[in-house]
C-alpha cells in the first residue's frame, strides 16, 4: 500500500477529492428531493451518473498509481469528467421547473419546501461543477511519479 | 517555436487537461442551448429578440397585405396611432367608469355633494392612512376640487407613520400578521408627531373624508377568525379595526359632515357606519388607485357627477352569517397522503378540526418552528398542495342576496322556520336567536343612491312565445323626481312560485332573482324615460336535477319587479301580495313597481312544464351532465343541502358542534378513483385502438392550402378538414398542447405561431406599452372588474371591451385572459377583484358586453375560470361539491350568458365568445379540465360553443389525453420552445377518438385565429422563419468552439502520448 501511494504525485489526490465532491453533490441532491412533492424528474439518472463519476474518478486514481499516467488512465479520467459534467446538465434540466416557480416568479417564493428544493438544487449543481473542474484541473498534471 | 512546441508535446497531460476542460465546456454550452431553446419565448421577451419571425409576402392570390382589423378612428391621426389620443380615451373611460360604478350607500342630510359657497371651494380634512397613504392619487384629485387641510396630509406624509391594509394576495406563506393585520396610525401616534394637529380642523371643517381599505388578490383568501389581526376586531379582517373606529370617531367628534369611502371588493362589515348618525355619507368606490379613478371619485364628491351605481354584492352585518361561510376554507381529505396531497399538518386556530385554519407548521434551517399561511400556488397536479382539499357547498343556491332576501320573505310569510336562528357559536357567534332582516343586512345587492330620486313603474307586459323560448317584453317608466340630472340602473327581478313539487324534488327557489337590467340615459329633473326590457324566461326557469332532470317552470303566479336593489324589488312584490309592515316588512313596497302574471304552459303536466326550457338555444336537449358534482352521487357518501322548506333542519352546521358535519372526508372507491385523476379511458401502447379506427385518422396529407387562405373562413368551411389533415402528428400535438403565451409554428400549413397571449388580466403593463403616451392609460392598468359590474351599464362594459380590443390590435396580442366570471360566493374570496359580482346575471351580461366589444376588434378574450373557482385556498384541485341545480343556475349561468351572446345573434350569424380559460379545481371529484359533461355536454353541445379552450397555466398537464377527449383545448403553455410533453407522441397515437378530438381542437383554434386580429399580418404566403438571434449565435459558436477545441486537444493528446511512448522506448 505504501508503495502505491509513493507512486502518486500530489495532483493525483485531486481525483479522490473529485470523487468525494461528487458524492457530496449527490447527497445534496438527495436533500433537495426530501419533500415528496419536489422530487426532481430524472433523479435516478443523475444518481447513476454520480455513482459512475465516483467510480471513474476513483478508478483513475488507482490506475494512475498502478499503471501510471498512460492512455487508459487518461481515458478513464476524461470519462469521469464527462460523466460529472452530465450530472450538471441533467440536474440543471431537472430543476428548471422549481427555479421558475421560486426565482423567476412569485408562485412558490417563500414556501420552504420549494425554496429548499430550489436552493439545494443549485448547491448540488455548483458542487457537481466543482467536482468536474477539480477533475479537469487534475488532468493537466502528471499523476504518477513513475510517469515523470 | 518548434522546440517549444515539442516541449509541450512531451507533456500529454496538458492536452489531457485541455480535453477535459473543453469537454466540460461543451456540456455546458449544450445545456445552455437546450435551456435557451426550451424557453425561447421568454428569452425573446427578456432580450427583445425574435427567435421566429413571420414572413408574409405578396403573391398573386393575395396581391396586397391586408389588415383584418384596424384601430378605431378616435385614436388615429392621419391614419396613424396617436398615442396621446389613445391615452386620453382610456383615461376618459376609466373616469366615467368610476363616476357610474361608485355606489352611494348613505347620504344623510345632503352630506354629499360637497359644494362651497359661491366660488369658494369646500375646505376638507382627509383623515386616516387609507387616503393619505394608500390612495395618494385621490388626495391629489380632491386637492383640485377642495381645499385640503395641509397640516394633516403633511403629518401623514412626512412623519414616517406607516399604513398597510389587510391584503391576502400572493401571501405565499407569509405570516398571518403580514396578510391580515391593518397598520393604521392611532390618534395617539398622530399626536406623538404633532400634538396639536387637530387644531387645524377648525379651518378645514366643511367635511372630513376617510377611506377604509381592504386589499384583494389572487393566491389567498380572507380568513375567518381574528388570528393575525389587532386585538379588538370582531370576527375577521373584514370588520372595522379599533384604529379605524378611532379615526372615524375623531371625525364625527370634530366635523359636521363625515364622509367614508369604502375601497375594497371584499364586502366589509359596515353596520356601524350605517347606524352612526354622525357619519353622513358612505360611498363604495371600487379598489383602483389610478388617477382616472381618483378623478371620477372627486367628480362625484364635488357634484360634477351624480352617482348611479348599484352594489354588486351584499354587505351583511356579520360577514360570517351566510350559510356559505359554514363551508369555506381548507378541508383536507382524511387520507390526504393516499390521494396525492401534501403530508402537512394543519394546526392552529381555526373554525374546526381539519378545516379553515389553513396554517401549517414548518421548521426552518435554524431549527425554529413556526406557522405559515398555506396558500396554493402551482397549477399542476400531483405536486400541488391544494390537491388534497374539498369543499361542500351545502348552501346550494342560498348565498348572497338569494339567502338574505329569501329568508326575509319567509319571515314575512311566517313560513319554514325562517325566523329561528340556531347554532351561532364560535366565529359565527351572534347573540340573537331570532332572525331579523334589518339586523342581518346593511346594504343589499343592487342598492345604490343618487343625488336625485327616481320613480320606477312597470306599465306593461307583452310576450313572444315559441316552442322552446318565451320572451317577456316589459315596459318600464322611470321618472327623475328630484332636482338634479341623473342616471339610474333599471334592475328587473323575478319571483317564481315555490310549490309542493319543488319541495318534494328539492328544486330550490330564491324568493327574488335578477333577470336583466338596463340603465337610463341622463334624465333631467321631471324627465321620464320609457324602456322596453326583454326578459328571457329561460333565466327564470329552475333546474330540476332529481326528477325532470332539466329546466322546469311550475305553473302558478309569477312576479316581475323593479326597484333599488333586490330588497326593494322584493318589497314591491310583497306589496302586490298584500303584505305590509304589519306583517314584518321593514318598509312598505310599491305595487306599481311589480307585476303579477301567471304561467300556465300548454305542455305542463301536473303543474310542471318540463318541456319548454328543456332545449338549449343550440337545439340540444338539456339533461343532467354533472354526475358526481354532488357528493350524494358517490356511493357511501351523503350530505344535506340547505332547503328553504326547512331553514332550521337543513342549515349547514358549524363544524365545531355538529357530529354529522363532514369535517373529515375520506376519499374511497369511486371518489378515490376520481380524485387521483382517472376519469376517461384512453387507448395506450399496451391496449391500442383497432387498426381500422386508427387508419381513419390521417396525417401529413398533401395540400396547397395554407392557414392564411382561411382568413375569416366560417367554422363549417370544408377546407378546414383538408388543412388539418396536412399536419403531422407531432405538429398536431404541439398545436393542441400549446395554447398560451408561446405557439410553435405549424410549418406544414403555414401557421406562423408566435407569442400571442397577454400576461395578466389585461393588456401588457404600462411600462412596455409603446402605444400609450407616457405610459398612461393602458387598459391593463384597470383591474376593477367589480366596478364595471356595479355600473349596471351594458354600454360602458361594451365600450371597455372595445378599448381592450384596440389595445389587442396595437400590441399584436390577439388573446387576453379575461374577463373573470366566477361568482363571489362569500366576502372572503381573495380573488374577488378579478371577478365581478355574486350574481350570475350581472356577471354574465357585463362579461358578454365586454367580450363582444373586444370581439369587434378581433380580440379573443377567454372568459375565466370555467368553472367554480370560488376560493383561492386549495384552489388547485380542490374537490368542489354542489348540486347540479346550483351549478347551472349560479356560476354556469354567468358563463352561459357570456358564451351564448344571444343578444347579438342574427339570422345570418350566431355570435359567441371565442375563448374560455378553465379553472384549477375539480367539480366533485373530477377535474374541470377533464370533465366531459361540463366541457362537451354543456359547453360545446348545449351552449353551442365553438372556440378556444385553455387551461390555467399547465393545469393537469399529466392528464392531457383525458383532457382532449373530454373536450378541452390545451394549456397556457409558457413557451413555444418547451416541447417536453410533445416529444413523446406515445401518449396520443393509439387512440382514434383522442386523435379525432385533437383534430377538432386544432380546427377550433385555427378558426378562432383566422377570425381574429392575428390575421392583420398573415396571408396565404405567411410562414414562420427561424431567426438567428445573437444568443443563438453565441451558443452555437460556443458549441462549435468547444467541440472543435475538444477534438483538437484530444487528437493532440493522443499524438502526444504516442510521441512520448516512442521517446521512452
Amino acid at each position: 500500500m505504501k508503495e502505491f501511494f509513493k507512486k502518486l504525485s500530489i495532483p493525483a489526490y485531486l481525483l479522490p477529492v473529485s470523487a468525494v465532491v461528487s458524492l457530496v453533490a449527490m447527497i445534496i441532491l438527495f436533500a433537495s428531493n426530501a419533500d415528496p412533492n419536489y422530487v426532481m424528474v430524472g433523479s435516478t439518472l443523475v444518481v447513476v451518473l454520480s455513482v459512475l463519476s465516483i467510480i471513474l474518478f476513483t478508478a483513475a486514481f488507482f490506475l494512475s498509481g498502478k499503471i501510471g499516467d498512460g492512455r487508459i488512465t487518461a481515458i478513464v479520467l476524461l470519462a469521469a469528467v464527462i460523466v460529472t459534467a452530465l450530472c450538471v446538465y441533467f440536474t440543471f434540466s431537472g430543476k428548471t421547473d422549481v427555479f421558475g416557480s421560486v426565482i423567476f416568479s412569485a408562485l412558490e417564493k417563500g414556501y420552504p419546501p420549494a425554496e429548499r428544493a430550489c436552493w439545494l438544487g443549485i448547491a448540488s449543481i455548483v458542487t457537481y461543477v466543482v467536482a468536474t473542474l477539480i477533475g479537469a484541473v487534475a488532468g493537466f498534471f502528471t499523476l504518477s511519479k513513475k510517469s515523470k | 517555436m518548434l522546440k517549444k512546441f515539442s516541449i509541450i508535446f512531451k507533456k500529454p497531460a496538458i492536452f489531457r487537461g485541455l480535453t477535459a476542460i473543453f469537454a466540460f465546456l461543451l456540456v455546458v454550452t449544450l445545456l445552455a442551448a437546450d435551456l435557451l431553446e426550451a424557453n425561447r419565448t421568454m428569452v425573446d421577451q427578456a432580450l427583445g429578440t425574435k427567435s421566429e419571425i413571420i414572413i408574409t409576402e405578396e403573391d398573386e392570390e393575395n396581391p396586397t397585405l391586408y389588415t383584418a382589423f384596424t384601430p378605431d378612428e378616435d385614436i388615429l391621426t392621419d391614419g396613424k396611432l396617436d398615442r396621446t389620443k389613445n391615452a386620453n380615451t382610456h383615461t376618459d373611460l376609466y373616469t366615467r367608469l368610476h363616476e357610474e360604478g361608485a355606489v352611494l350607500l348613505k347620504n344623510e342630510n345632503k352630506t354629499l355633494p360637497l359644494t362651497g359657497e359661491g366660488a369658494e371651494k369646500p375646505k376638507v380634512t382627509l383623515l386616516g392612512g387609507g387616503i393619505n397613504k394608500n390612495y395618494p392619487n385621490l388626495r391629489t384629485a380632491l386637492g383640485k376640487v377642495f381645499d385640503v387641510n395641509p397640516t394633516v396630509t403633511e403629518l401623514y406624509s412626512n412623519s414616517g407613520l406607516k399604513y398597510s391594509a389587510p391584503n391576502p394576495g400572493w401571501a405565499l406563506n407569509k405570516t398571518l400578521e403580514f396578510t391580515y393585520n391593518l397598520v393604521e396610525p392611532s390618534v395617539a401616534e398622530l399626536r406623538a408627531v404633532d400634538p396639536d394637529f387637530d387644531s387645524s380642523f377648525t379651518q378645514y371643517n366643511d367635511a372630513a373624508i376617510i377611506v377604509l381599505v381592504r386589499g384583494n388578490g389572487e393566491g389567498a383568501d380572507y380568513r375567518p377568525g381574528t388570528a393575525g389581526t389587532q386585538g379588538g376586531v370582531a370576527r375577521s379582517a373584514l370588520a372595522l379595526y379599533p384604529n379605524e373606529k378611532e379615526i372615524i370617531k375623531l371625525a364625527t367628534d370634530n366635523f359636521k359632515k363625515v364622509i367614508v369611502l369604502i375601497k375594497t371588493i371584499s364586502a366589509m362589515e359596515l353596520g356601524e357606519l350605517k347606524d352612526d348618525p354622525k357619519v353622513g355619507a358612505v360611498m363604495w368606490v371600487g379598489n383602483n388607485n389610478g388617477e382616472p379613478a381618483a378623478a371620477g371619485i372627486a367628480n362625484l364628491l364635488s357634484g360634477k357627477a351624480n352617482p348611479s351605481g348599484g352594489l354588486a354584492d351584499v354587505y351583511a352585518r356579520n360577514s360570517m352569517s351566510s350559510p356559505a361561510m359554514r363551508n369555506f376554507g381548507r378541508y383536507v381529505y382524511a387520507n390526504v397522503k393516499e390521494v396525492g396531497g401534501a403530508p402537512y399538518t394543519f394546526t392552529g386556530e381555526g373554525i374546526g378540526n381539519n378545516s379553515a385554519s389553513w396554517l401549517y407548521t414548518f421548521t426552518d434551517s435554524n431549527g425554529q418552528t413556526g406557522t405559515r399561511l398555506d396558500t396554493t400556488t402551482r397549477g399542476t397536479r400531483g405536486t400541488d398542495r391544494g390537491f388534497d382539499a374539498y369543499v361542500i357547498q351545502q348552501e346550494g343556491i342560498y348565498y348572497g342576496y338569494r339567502y338574505y332576501e329569501t329568508r326575509y320573505y319567509d319571515t314575512v310569510m311566517n313560513q319554514f322556520g325562517a325566523k329561528t336562528k340556531t347554532d351561532t357559536t364560535g366565529v359565527y357567534e351572534d347573540s340573537k336567536t331570532e332572525w331579523n332582516y334589518s339586523e342581518e343586512m346593511v346594504w343589499t345587492f343592487g342598492y345604490g343612491l343618487s343625488y336625485t330620486t327616481f320613480e320606477m313603474n312597470i306599465t306593461g307586459l307583452t310576450w313572444d312565445k315559441k316552442a322552446h323560448e318565451q320572451i317577456a317584453h316589459l315596459t318600464v317608466t322611470v321618472k327623475n323626481t328630484g332636482d338634479v340630472a341623473g342616471k339610474t340602473p333599471v334592475q328587473v327581478y323575478g319571483q317564481s312560485p315555490y310549490t309542493q313539487y319543488d319541495k318534494t324534488n328539492l328544486v330550490e327557489k330564491s324568493a327574488i332573482q335578477l333577470l336583466t337590467f338596463e340603465k337610463t340615459k341622463l334624465l333631467q329633473p321631471d324627465e321620464t324615460q320609457t324602456l322596453t326590457i326583454d326578459v328571457d324566461l329561460q333565466d327564470l326557469a329552475s333546474y330540476d336535477y332529481k326528477k325532470a332532470k332539466t329546466y322546469i317552470m311550475d305553473t302558478g303566479d309569477y312576479y316581475f319587479a323593479v326597484g333599488n336593489g333586490a330588497h326593494d324589488a322584493l318589497n314591491n312584490i310583497l306589496a302586490v301580495q298584500g303584505k305590509t309592515t304589519a306583517d314584518g316588512m321593514d318598509y312598505d313596497g310599491r305595487k306599481q313597481a311589480a307585476y303579477k302574471w301567471s304561467y300556465d304552459a300548454e305542455r305542463a303536466e301536473n303543474g310542471v312544464d318540463a318541456f319548454t326550457f328543456s332545449q338549449s338555444k343550440a337545439g340540444v336537449t338539456i339533461t343532467n351532465q354533472l354526475q358526481y358534482a354532488d357528493l350524494n352521487d358517490y356511493d357511501g357518501y351523503s350530505t344535506t343541502y340547505l332547503s328553504r322548506q326547512d331553514w332550521v333542519g337543513t342549515f349547514p352546521k358549524s363544524p365545531v358542534t355538529d357530529n354529522n358535519y363532514v369535517t373529515s372526508l375520506k376519499a374511497e372507491g369511486k371518489l378515490f378513483q376520481h380524485v387521483t385523476g382517472n376519469y376517461i379511458d384512453v387507448h395506450t401502447a399496451d391496449k391500442p385502438d383497432t387498426a381500422a379506427n386508427l387508419a381513419g385518422v390521417k396525417f401529413g396529407q398533401e395540400t396547397e392550402l395554407k392557414f392564411g387562405h382561411m382568413r375569416f373562413a366560417s367554422f363549417d368551411d370544408e377546407r378546414w378538414a383538408e388543412l388539418i389533415d396536412a399536419m403531422t402528428l407531432e405538429e398536431l400535438i404541439d398545436l393542441c398542447v400549446q395554447s398560451g403565451r408561446g405557439f410553435a409554428a405549424v410549418n406544414s400549413i403555414g401557421f406562423p405561431g408566435g407569442s400571442l397571449a397577454e400576461n395578466g388580466p389585461g393588456t401588457p403593463s404600462v411600462s412596455n406599452a409603446p402605444w400609450n403616451d407616457d405610459g398612461k392609460g393602458s387598459a391593463g392598468d384597470f383591474s376593477g372588474f367589480a366596478l364595471i359590474a356595479s355600473t349596471f351599464s351594458r354600454e360602458l362594459a361594451h365600450e371597455y371591451g372595445r378599448r381592450l380590443g384596440n389595445d389587442s390590435v396595437l400590441s399584436g396580442k390577439p388573446m387576453m385572459w379575461r374577463p373573470g366570471a366566477n361568482i363571489h360566493r362569500t366576502p372572503y374570496g381573495g380573488r374577488s377583484e378579478q371577478y365581478q359580482s355574486e350574481d350570475p346575471v350581472l356577471t354574465g351580461i357585463i362579461s358578454m358586453e365586454e367580450s363582444h366589444g373586444a370581439l369587434q376588434m378581433g380580440c379573443i378574450v377567454t372568459v375565466k375560470h370555467f368553472a367554480f373557482n370560488d376560493q383561492e385556498m386549495g384552489r388547485s384541485g380542490v374537490s368542489t361539491f354542489m348540486t347540479e341545480q346550483k351549478a347551472r343556475e349560479i356560476e354556469l349561468h354567468a358563463f352561459q350568458i357570456a358564451f351564448e351572446m344571444n343578444k347579438y345573434d342574427t339570422p345570418e350569424k350566431d355570435v359567441g365568445t371565442l375563448g374560455v380559460m378553465t379553472a384549477f379545481n375539480k367539480l366533485g371529484g373530477i377535474e374541470v379540465t377533464a370533465h366531459k359533461g361540463l366541457l362537451t355536454g354543456i359547453l360545446h353541445d348545449e351552449w353551442g360553443y365553438r372556440g378556444y379552450i385553455v387551461s390555467d397555466l399547465k393545469d393537469d398537464l399529466d392528464l392531457a389525453p383525458q383532457l382532449f377527449k373530454a373536450g378541452h383545448g390545451g394549456y397556457d403553455w409558457r413557451d413555444a420552445g418547451d416541447l417536453t410533453i410533445c416529444e413523446d407522441s406515445e401518449d396520443f397515437k393509439y387512440d382514434a377518438e383522442l386523435l379525432k378530438a385533437m383534430k377538432e381542437i386544432a380546427h377550433q383554434k385555427l378558426w378562432v385565429f383566422a377570425n381574429s386580429n392575428y390575421m392583420n399580418t398573415v396571408n396565404g404566403s405567411s410562414y414562420s422563419k427561424w431567426n438567428m438571434t445573437w444568443w443563438r449565435m453565441a451558443y452555437r459558436v460556443g458549441i462549435g468552439l468547444s467541440a472543435s477545441l475538444l477534438g483538437v486537444s484530444a487528437i493532440l493528446g493522443v499524438a502526444a502520448y504516442i510521441f512520448k511512448k516512442k521517446e521512452n522506448n
